[in-house]
């Protein structure tokens, strides 16, 4: 079973929220928490928007660089945006505005 | 008084507890529903969630993630599998089914303990009603397929008086319906097979493991469209309809429309629609569907050209 790949990204209103946390800052990377408490966003709704950008290109993911027996806790998994869904987020955000958030 | 002490005092000692096990009840719901998405993903989500999880602050909050957990497992794997359909038409299916199977067991609950207790009857309290045999569903996750069991505990394959009766009368395969409920089938999909049938067919035939993108079902498109064969090459002929119905077919009018014409072909003894029907099927999709759809028939299409398998 290949994995496919989600070219087009369908924007909805939850998706811009999402986009909107990583574009406030496109240098760090946030876990899925961290998204959650900018967004606000139901885990359910959360974790797909997040897997179908990465999917699609637009963000990157890797593991936190811990030992989870060290710091006694799960490792959480770090989302950072791409140079590609820097642009296209922009893209989006300006035939819209960034104040479709508010 | 002191009857409403007593229940203040009960009620403090469950809540109590139920606080004392909610961190171990959210972990285990959370666990649970990473399996429902699909399994090259599964363990990536389970770990990301549990630490999710941790940085959570209340213990009410924390339930509610791991229950909504289920809500996100179940659009990945729909995105994952099929991504041209929108979710709600996932939902709408999963719904249909869950309606759907409620009435026939509601129906068919008296047919269904009257077969239970025959079998209990005639092997004696301990023996089992069901027959649970390994099938590969959606996403390649083996599941178990119940039947009535019908055949003798001590000797292989000799059937039982009782379970003469219930093959004679389909009444063995009711309990499908309890797996079309559980969510391991639907009413309408490929049909499910055997693990070790399914990895020789996938090593046989390219492109086999994509009918894995939907939920095996009880009725299968390619059952309604090709007579009964169990070579490989007729397993090939089939996976093209299963594939043709995976990529075109997800739409509960769609589903309602298979189960109403494989009840018609059945009812006026044809083994299979006829050739007119089917082509009827085709050019509605090609006038319904948009380019991009079309050009993922087509690479399916190329392969059945190559393969001889038009009809």
């Amino acid at each position: 079973m290949g994995k496919r790949q989600v070219h087009d990204v369908r924007m909805s209103f939850q998706t811009m929220k999402v986009l909107g946390a990583f574009l406030n800052q496109p240098t760090d990377e946030f876990s899925g928490a961290d998204v959650q408490k900018i967004s606000s966003l139901a885990s359910g709704t959360l974790y797909p928007i997040l897997l179908r950008l990465e999917s699609a290109g637009w963000l990157d993911s890797r593991w936190e660089d811990v030992d989870p027996a060290h710091v006694g806790r799960p490792r959480r998994r770090l989302y950072k945006i791409t140079p590609n869904g820097l642009s296209r987020a922009g893209e989006v955000f300006a035939s819209v505005g960034l104040g479709a958030l508010t | 008084m002191w009857r409403e002490l007593l229940a203040a005092l009960v009620i403090g000692m469950i809540s109590d507890e139920l606080l004392g096990w909610s961190d171990c009840l959210g972990r285990w719901l959370v666990r649970r529903n990473a399996r429902y998405a699909p399994p090259t993903q599964s363990a990536r989500l389970e770990e990301e969630w549990l630490a999710h999880l941790e940085r959570i602050p209340g213990k009410l909050s924390r339930l509610v993630f791991a229950l909504d957990c289920r809500r996100a497992s179940f659009l990945i794997a729909h995105q994952y599998y099929s991504p041209h359909v929108s979710a709600w038409t996932a939902v709408r299916l999963r719904a249909f089914d869950l309606l759907l199977s409620l009435s026939v067991l509601a129906a068919t609950m008296p047919t269904m303990l009257l077969a239970a207790f025959a079998i209990k009857i005639e092997d004696g309290w301990h023996a089992p009603v069901f027959d649970a045999s390994p099938r590969l569903g959606q996403g390649g996750r083996p599941f178990n397929v119940l039947r009535f069991r019908s055949t003798r505990l001590d000797t292989d394959g000799t059937p039982t008086r009782v379970g003469r009766f219930l093959r004679i009368c389909r009444i063995d395969q009711l309990p499908l319906i309890l797996c079309v409920f559980r969510g391991h089938m639907a009413f309408v999909g490929p049909r499910p097979e055997h693990p070790t049938r399914a990895i020789a067919l996938a090593a046989a035939i390219p492109l086999y493991a994509e009918r894995y993108k939907v939920k095996p079902g009880i009725i299968g498109w390619s059952q309604l469209c090709y007579p009964y064969g169990s070579t490989t090459q007729d397993a090939a002929a089939k996976l093209s309809y299963d594939l043709y119905f995976a990529e075109n077919m997800l739409s509960v009018l769609r589903h309602i429309a298979i189960l109403v014409q494989t009840v018609t072909t059945v009812v006026w003894g044809h083994r299979v629609l006829s050739a007119r029907s089917r082509r009827t099927w085709r050019e509605r999709r090609c006038l319904a569907k948009t380019p991009e759809d079309r050009g993922r028939n087509s690479r399916v299409e190329a392969w059945m050209k190559k393969n001889r398998l038009r009809d």
